[in-house]
């Protein structure tokens, strides 16, 4: 008597399940195509109808090949996709920041894509050296798009202040000193220091970029941020930081709030990647922004990142999957995506294609990628990025804020991320 | 004569007693809806609105906008019906199992009860992020991923220890002797916990239930990472897709939020009546 | 099942639990055995569902992956975890942060609960307030904290009245200052919170039957005495599960901390959970994620007993 509840659901479940599996089975015999899985996060991003014509157009031209896309909050992403490789569930060809290769490789679940390259000399000719993503050598996936940091403002906002956009780091404070102010509780800019990543890639990789300086040095593995470079690079951040002419709060403040700052017109300018621009626009329709021109200190070297894709190891179907990843990187959907939703696509023909571009965030990307190549740093694929992200947020802080010298955080910090880089080799 | 002032100050009494409950409760409401009341405000005007400073209190704009697109949306639709469905699922499931369980480690003195109800609890004990894991794998392994009695089963595991605890709680403050008497007259067990201990427990249930309900409404890891189209995905798969990599859909999060939260409202006042009923012309004498 | 009478014979007498004697004489199993089946759907469906993933984890957290083999790795992640000063940190955190907000939780919703289970000059009114009251709960975790980052934000609302309003010198940095965080999390983890104790005890206070109170008001007692003696120990069973269950879920929050300051600033609102977030999530590393999970279901358990052992001593003393 008292157990039937529990026998009733028992007995229902089971049915459900013997259902549901005698489903899956049999839709999955009806098909004759190859089925790929993408799993991703950029419906949303790039537009429901823009992603959706992606698909097409793909399938137009491979009707042998069906594309399931598995769209995954950005947030859920990397659970998802540890789950899966966890547990050996196949998605064919995933998205993937250069942050979860180190933790997915361990799992083996990543494909190594030299081999597929070789065998597509003249694919590989069509991508940029820094479209690779390697790790130990290996590519293990290639960036989508190229993101470079630099300082961007609010065309209107700057014309009604009678700014002109800063040509330099100096004309930079000039003009954030212009924009404060202390009464007003007005401010020309905001820092999420909350983020380490931010904090790496936006404030202090840049400067370090245009100091002269490097990351790792990507032969030895050695972490050299804390070099005479990287010294200089965080005193002009703390010695900014101190002038006070960013929004406070900044520990407690992330990157979403930084773009709703600039897009609903609470601060005048943005150091940042160029989709702020159509990202603002979700915010403010109306909101006009661009970039300024290239900059140069020592150097005139950026720092850049990406986001990217990578293809599964237990991939039944990697033929399939590399076709796939090809017309991803084709010149036509690389042209085509650049230009709809701005961001600037890792391939040659991409690139060419901002050349005299009249878009007033792209256009200069071209600059920041060729004024002085050998200066740039490529954001590296590290192991335990969460961890050593988290180690350079609290180096930034304290730097900027003083509670420590700026050589020692950077020296601990150094040395922190080599213990650990080394550890997980 | 002498018996007016008496009952005058005992009417003076109960009016101060009334302002000092409604008073206290009404100025600390005034507090604790702020937030809600800028959530909701912010489903029905411009985002870019409610972002500016000096802060603009009164809606200047008010659209529904929002709410039609979500509510015209055949996917969020099936969201919606996939979110009631599961709770729902999950709610019966948890409630009859975890109610019968708490009789059980009430009323008798299990050899090794302390052990399990402590052993029960070990799941909420782990975090989720690192459980995903394993409960990925096993839907794969039974062929429920990708389906709502997947869901409902992930979820009832991590709702039924709860429900076990919080249902045990209120048969604990029952007092036993009112079975024993029950049983001394003749009543079966079973009678006794339908015609004695049920209807006592009964407003300690609701409570319950309204917990279980809006936990499982509300859960999202599980139902982002168990699930991959709209056939099987709820609510809150919904809503963490308008959280992007760069910029968050405010006036979708908000809107659904507030779609999600009016029939929980709905259903926890209804419920609420119910209860009242059920002690007028319940067991206690 | 077969030796379960045998058992029962030598454990029966020394068990005299209360009310044996009636249910007992009339049937021949022993007592427990029908409390077993009682509890047998619950154990086993766990077993099913949640042996398998418990288990998953514990067994992750003793090996190591590489180009997707496991091997054992024996205690090679917990030796770096238990060594690891971050983790401690977060564990400080964890506690304060669970302290904090189970005893503020608990204070609010036995306040509300106690306001609103009064009789009210109107029931229409004072039911509406129970269901406007409920609302912090019934919006979803992501939303609320959403909210919450602009609220407390420079050019929030609480900051629009302490420097628009009240002409403070500068805003107050409620997620970026180390001193606060903390606390402003906590205060909307409480906000969040508090209901789940408030819709539980009002539930809870319809079943005290009316018959204690007034033998109370005959004996003389006054409203705080009532409360003392006869609402707080009828409220016993129920507080204690609700808090139990509480501390456990408060302990391994991280929705909040994630969206609110992940972590920061610097490492004043890192949690444990955040730490296993970070580990395995976003380091990537499952077996060393699931190692410090298997810390914390211990510290947990620990914990758990513990306030489970001093309340039970402080109800043989009676509160």
């Amino acid at each position: 008597m008292r157990t039937r509840p529990a026998l009733r659901t028992a007995v229902l479940l089971a049915l459900a399940s013997i259902l549901t599996l005698s489903v899956s089975t049999f839709a999955t015999a009806a098909g004759s195509q190859t089925e790929i899985k993408w799993m991703e996060w950029w419906v949303n991003e790039w537009g429901p109808d823009n992603f959706n014509r992606l698909i097409d157009n793909f399938q137009k031209a491979n009707p042998d090949i069906k594309v399931t896309v598995v769209d995954t909050p950005y947030p859920q992403m990397s659970g998802k996709l540890n789950a899966a490789a966890a547990a050996g569930e196949n998605y064919d060809v995933f998205g993937t920041e250069g942050s979860w290769l180190p933790g997915l490789k361990k799992l083996g679940y990543v494909e190594n894509l030299d081999p597929w390259l070789a065998k597509s000399k003249a694919f590989a000719d069509t991508l940029l050296p820094t479209t690779l993503r390697k790790i130990n050598g290996d590519t293990l996936s290639f960036c989508l798009y190229l993101i470079p940091y630099q300082f961007a403002y609010n065309v209107d906002q700057f014309a009604a202040a009678g700014l002109k956009p800063p040509t330099n780091w100096n004309e930079f404070i000039d003009v954030e000193k212009k924009l404060h102010n202390q009464s007003a509780g007005k401010y020309g800019m905001s820092m999420p220091l909350s983020d380490g990543g931010f904090a790496m890639t936006r404030y202090f990789g840049f400067r370090l970029a245009q100091e002269g300086g490097q990351l790792l040095d990507t032969t030895t593995g050695k972490v050299t941020f804390n070099s005479p470079a990287g010294v200089a690079a965080m005193t002009w951040w703390k010695d900014f930081y101190q002038m006070g002419l960013t929004v406070p709060g900044s520990f407690g403040e992330d990157q979403a709030r930084m773009l709703e700052y600039i897009a609903s017109g609470q601060v005048a300018s943005i150091i940042d990647g160029p989709f702020i621009w159509s990202k603002s626009k979700q915010i403010d329709p109306k909101i006009k922004l661009a970039y300024a021109p290239a900059w140069r200190a020592k150097t005139g070297g950026y720092l850049w990142s990406c986001s990217g894709v990578g293809m599964s190891a237990k991939s039944p179907n990697k033929e399939a999957a590399w076709k796939f990843l090809q017309y991803l990187y084709s010149p036509e959907t690389a042209v085509a995506m650049t230009k709809t939703i701005s961001l600037p696509w890792a391939t040659r023909a991409a690139m060419n294609s901002l050349n005299g571009s009249t878009d007033p965030m792209l256009r200069y990307v071209p600059q920041f990628a060729n004024q002085d190549a050998k200066a740039n740093i490529v954001l590296p694929a590290l192991p335990n990025t969460g961890t050593l992200f988290d180690l350079f947020k609290t180096t930034f802080q304290d730097a900027v804020s003083g509670k420590k010298p700026v050589k020692q955080a950077l020296d601990e910090a150094a040395a922190a991320w080599q213990t650990s880089i080394d550890q997980s080799k | 004569m002498v018996v007016a002032p008496a009952v005058f100050r005992r009417r003076a009494r109960a009016v101060s007693h009334q302002a000092w409950l409604v008073g206290l409760t009404l100025l600390s409401a005034v507090f604790i809806l702020v937030p809600v009341a800028w959530m909701v405000s912010a489903s029905v005007r411009p985002i870019r609105e409610v972002l500016t400073y000096p802060p603009v209190l009164v809606p200047k704009t008010v659209t529904f906008e929002y709410f039609a697109r979500i509510l015209g949306n055949p996917k969020y639709q099936h969201f919606f019906v996939n979110s009631i469905a599961m709770s729902l699922g999950a709610l019966m499931l948890s409630l009859t199992l975890g109610s019968f369980a708490a009789y059980g480690f009430s009323r008798f003195k299990l050899p090794g009860g302390q052990v399990m109800l402590m052993g029960i609890l070990s799941l909420l004990m782990l975090p989720r992020v690192t459980l995903i894991v394993p409960y990925f794998r096993l839907a794969h392994v039974v062929g429920l991923y990708d389906t709502l009695p997947g869901l409902i089963v992930a979820n009832t595991a991590f709702l039924l220890p709860v429900t076990t605890w919080l249902v045990k709680g209120y048969l604990d403050s029952i007092p036993h002797e009112l079975d024993e008497a029950a049983m001394v007259d003749g009543c079966t067990r079973m009678q006794t916990l339908r015609k004695v201990v049920a209807p006592l427990a009964v407003p300690g249930l609701v409570g319950v239930a309204a917990f279980v309900f809006i936990a499982a409404w509300n859960e999202y890891l599980l139902a982002v990472v168990l699930t991959e189209t709209s056939r099987s995905q709820t609510l809150t798969v919904g809503l963490a897709s308008f959280f992007g990599q760069y910029v968050r859909d405010w006036n979708g999060i908000m809107a659904l939020s507030t779609l999600a939260s009016l029939p929980l409202v709905v259903i926890f006042v209804f419920l609420q009546r119910w209860v009242v009923q059920g002690i007028g012309s319940g067991a206690i004498k | 099942m077969a030796n379960a009478p045998s058992v029962a014979r030598a454990v029966a007498p020394a068990r005299p639990a209360a009310g044996t004697s009636v249910a007992g004489a009339r049937r021949r199993l022993p007592r427990y055995v029908t409390g077993y089946l009682f509890v047998a759907p619950v154990v086993l469906y766990l077993v099913v569902t949640a042996i398998y993933p418990i288990l998953t984890v514990i067994a992750m957290g003793l090996q190591d992956v590489t180009a997707g083999r496991w091997h054992f790795v024996a205690a090679a992640h917990y030796g770096f975890v238990l060594h690891d000063p971050i983790f401690w940190n977060a564990v400080g955190n964890t506690c304060i942060f669970t302290v904090a907000s189970v005893v503020l939780q608990l204070s609010f919703g036995l306040a509300f609960a106690l306001l609103l289970h009064e009789a009210w000059f109107s029931r229409a009114v004072r039911n509406t307030m129970r269901g406007a009251l409920i609302l912090p709960w019934v919006f979803s975790t992501a939303a609320a904290a959403l909210m919450w980052s602009l609220l407390y934000d420079p050019y929030g609302l609480f900051n629009y009245l302490a420097v628009g309003v009240l002409h403070w010198a500068r805003p107050v940095e409620f997620l970026g200052d180390p001193r606060i965080a903390l606390g402003s999390i906590i205060a909307v983890n409480t906000w969040k919170s508090y209901p789940f104790y408030m819709i539980a005890l009002l539930g809870a206070l319809q079943t005290i039957p009316m018959e204690l109170y007034d033998a109370a008001k005959v004996d003389g007692a006054g409203p705080w005495q009532r409360f003392r003696s006869v609402t707080l120990p009828q409220l016993r069973g129920v507080l204690v599960a609700l808090s139990t269950v509480d501390l456990i879920t408060t302990f391994g929050h991280v929705d909040l901390v994630n969206m609110l300051t992940q972590g920061g600033p610097g490492r004043a609102t890192e949690t444990v959970a955040f730490y296993v977030y970070r580990t395995a999530l976003l380091d990537g590393n499952l077996a060393k994620g699931a190692a410090t999970s298997t810390i914390m279901l211990v510290l947990l358990t620990l914990m758990t007993q513990a306030y489970l052992r001093v309340l039970a001593r402080r109800g043989e003393q009676s509160w």
